[in-house]
């Protein structure tokens, strides 16, 4: 294993970029009562399984509702 | 015109896919770098498990070039991402009827495929450069950026592939009706072109050409090895988007 303090310019920014997405799209989810498929449980669960990215970026595609 | 491009702008950004977008695309932008720092330590990690099979992994070194090399093997995911967040840019509007109000107001059909257009095109543009921006950062601060040639065209070349796949989903957009099918049309189009590289006698004028960057550098390839390619997707954009004006023209709203 590299060590950590190499890691940590790359690390914090990731972390950082990953909380962002993550707090947009459960903030979207749990503000939000109507999605075109599925429930909340469903997308909270999907925001969180898949929050590298896939699952909010499905969550935007395939859960929000076009206001 | 402008106000229609703004309001595209707006629209982008109160949806916050234009926020999505730029996480995602910043998200890889650092992960090119790191990746090539992890490289060492992948390999070691796996070497054992060579060392079974016979295979003796030597010292691995990383440069700027391994940088370089996960940002190409990266671009065709976020041009991906990007082609799906956009593939509701007309089919929400023609689902939701709002495009026959503007058009009753009295602003003409070609002006609003442009804006459109207009606003991918710089959507894309802008998110590249970050992608672009964030890897050049790390990939200089740490290593350098020795051994690597030509680096801006074959960054260049991949923004106009970019492009390309661009035109050819708002093509698509104003020939179908749902955003399934768009994404469906897009995604022909985008390994179509793949597949099509592996047949040898066309595969150096064909757009998808223009995405191996990296032999500038690691194969002595030189910038005018592209021209026909250059020259192809130009034309095939072109081609693009004055079918899709002239079919937007057309089509029901």
């Amino acid at each position: 294993m590299p060590d950590i303090k190499e890691m940590l310019p790359f690390l914090i920014p990731l972390i950082i970029a990953e909380i962002i997405l993550l707090t947009v799209t459960l903030r979207h989810i749990l503000t939000h009562k109507n999605y075109k498929h599925g429930n909340r449980t469903l997308w909270v669960i999907v925001a969180i399984v898949g929050m590298e990215f896939i699952g909010p970026v499905i969550y935007f595609l395939f859960g929000k509702e076009d206001s | 015109m402008t106000a229609f491009i703004k309001k595209e702008c707006m629209e982008l950004t109160r949806t916050g896919k234009l926020l999505i977008l730029g996480i995602i695309f910043i998200f890889f932008g650092i992960l090119n770098p790191a990746m090539a720092k992890l490289t060492p330590w992948l390999y070691e990690m796996l070497s054992d498990q060579f060392a079974d099979q016979g295979l003796v992994i030597g010292e691995v070194t990383v440069t700027a070039l391994t940088s370089w090399t996960q940002f190409f093997k990266n671009a065709p995911m976020v041009l991906i991402v990007a082609i799906l967040l956009f593939s509701g840019l007309f089919t929400n509007e023609y689902h939701k009827g709002t495009l026959v109000q503007i058009v009753t107001k009295g602003l003409s059909r070609n002006k609003i495929f442009i804006s459109k257009l207009f606003t991918v095109y710089g959507a894309w543009t802008l998110l590249y450069l970050v992608y672009t921006g964030i890897t050049l950062c790390y990939t200089v601060y740490f290593w350098g950026n020795d051994g690597v040639t030509n680096l801006a065209f074959g960054i260049f070349m991949y923004w106009l592939f970019g492009i390309f796949t661009m035109s050819s989903l708002v093509l698509f957009s104003a020939l179908c009706n749902n955003s399934g099918q768009v994404l469906l049309g897009t995604g022909i189009i985008f390994f179509a072109f793949i597949l099509l590289s592996y047949i040898p006698s066309i595969k150096n004028i064909i757009p998808s050409r223009l995405m191996d960057g990296l032999t500038l550098s690691t194969e002595g390839a030189v910038p005018s090895d592209f021209t026909e390619a250059l020259i192809c997707t130009f034309i095939l954009i072109a081609f693009c988007d004055i079918i899709g004006v002239l079919v937007f023209n057309r089509r029901k709203l």
